[in-house]
């Protein structure tokens, strides 16, 4: 960025940085510091929803300093507002006040049972304070009242999986394999858990959901690994006899043939044969 | 992936007689600095192959631009049990001077993990230009 659009092209990227919701506190700070605080005032209206977005970056990066310049300028213009007694919360908590944040966040949730960012707020305050159970119940009561929410699902997912609940972990991505089979990426972590779970059974759903993920999606290199990785723990210690072996085995060369040719044809040869994995 | 990522780097480490003597881990959480089960399980892997290898535990509330020495603990497996080392003297005044320039150079944001080698094989897990930076600052 090195003309007089510095400040333009920041705002562009900010835009960008919304719309594919980005995550990248220290960076959005950067931009704000460098380029748009003190052309804040050729923002227009936009200038708002940055003084947000700049607000929620400074939290997640503790420059309290920032954070509390945008959250005045917020508060000022709209005293009261949802989204900025969301944002006094989002202070709290960063002050590792929750008691105070959490009296907020209900506030809230008595004027408007629905927001789902407050709820999904309450739930990521219990996981801050390392309290997993309470936050699985948390949002296991929000999933009963939003089931379509996705990303929730995956999270309660995660938290499962923080807690070695494999079985419960598995059931989250059954819901979301269910709402969308065409996403490669859920077949694949289903696999993964069944593949840490262990035992004959969970091997072969393993296999079979790697398997999936890679006619899904033929570059998915995790799940090319996974596969070869659950064929040959099937075919050589889990094996159901003589038959079952050599079909393992097959599927193994399978997946080893792909990783390799996948290999050849991004890596350069030096990488590849130093860091080449012996069976394959 | 964790044990593809192990099989990649042993096979690295025995082509270029290194091997694998630690780990280290920083939690998600800002104020939590304890070993967790992953730490512990992948721990115990690494010491079935190097009894003496230990774990580092980054201490998040640590790290800075400032040279801080110790911004970890340190663990090793003792009677089957994971234990505390006692602080002490790890790093070097050059290494300290170093490890903050290269966090004010923002050089964080070009080390590649696996994650990003399985995302695209491109991406080199070694990190070469990154190791050519640092024997360059020494």
């Amino acid at each position: 960025m090195a003309s007089k659009n510095n400040w333009e092209e920041a705002r562009n990227y900010l835009r960008k940085m919304r719309e594919e919701q980005m995550r990248d506190g220290e960076y959005v700070v950067r931009l704000w510091e460098e380029y748009l605080e003190d052309n804040s005032h050729k923002l227009g209206d936009e200038l708002w929803t940055v003084y947000e977005q700049v607000c929620i970056a400074a939290l997640d990066c503790r420059r309290m300093d920032v954070a509390e310049i945008c959250f005045e300028a917020l508060s000022a213009k709209f005293p009261g507002s949802v989204r900025v007694r969301r944002l006094q919360g989002m202070k709290y908590e960063a002050e590792e006040r929750y008691e105070y944040a959490r009296r907020e966040y209900d506030d809230i949730l008595e004027e408007d049972n629905a927001n789902m960012f407050v709820r999904k707020r309450k739930v990521a305050m219990l996981k801050s304070q390392n309290k997993i159970a309470e936050a699985i119940e948390e949002l296991y009561q929000y999933t009963k009242k939003f089931m379509t929410d996705f990303e929730a699902w995956m999270e309660l997912c995660d938290l499962y999986l923080v807690e070695q609940d494999y079985t419960k972990a598995v059931f989250c991505m059954e819901e979301l394999i269910m709402s969308n089979p065409h996403n490669h990426l859920y077949h694949q972590k289903y696999a993964e858990i069944k593949y840490t779970q262990g035992g004959a059974e969970n091997m072969e759903l393993a296999r079979s959901y790697f398997a999936q993920a890679v006619k899904l999606n033929p570059n998915n290199m995790r799940a090319l690994y996974g596969m070869f990785l659950s064929s040959s723990h099937l075919a050589h210690n889990l094996s159901k006899g003589q038959k079952d072996k050599q079909t393992n085995t097959k599927y193994a060369a399978w997946a080893a043939q792909q990783i390799t040719e996948k290999y050849e044809t991004s890596q350069k040869q030096e990488q590849t044969s130093e860091t080449k994995y012996g069976r394959v | 992936m964790l044990e593809v990522a192990l099989l990649q780097i042993d096979a690295y480490c025995r082509s270029s007689g290194l091997v694998v003597a630690g780990y280290y881990q920083a939690n998600e959480h800002y104020n939590n600095k304890e070993m967790d089960n992953v730490a512990k399980t992948i721990g115990r892997k690494i010491v079935e192959h190097f009894p003496e290898a230990c774990i580092f535990m980054i201490d998040n509330a640590l790290i800075s631009n400032k040279p801080v020495s110790e911004a970890y603990r340190i663990y090793s497996m003792k009677d089957n049990q994971w234990r505390m080392l006692e602080k002490r003297h790890t790093v070097d005044e050059d290494t300290l001077a170093t490890t903050a320039s290269l966090l004010k150079l923002d050089v964080c944001r070009k080390l590649i993990d696996f994650d990003n080698h399985l995302d695209n094989l491109k991406y080199d897990w070694r990190n070469l230009e990154i190791n050519e930076m640092l024997s360059r600052c020494m």
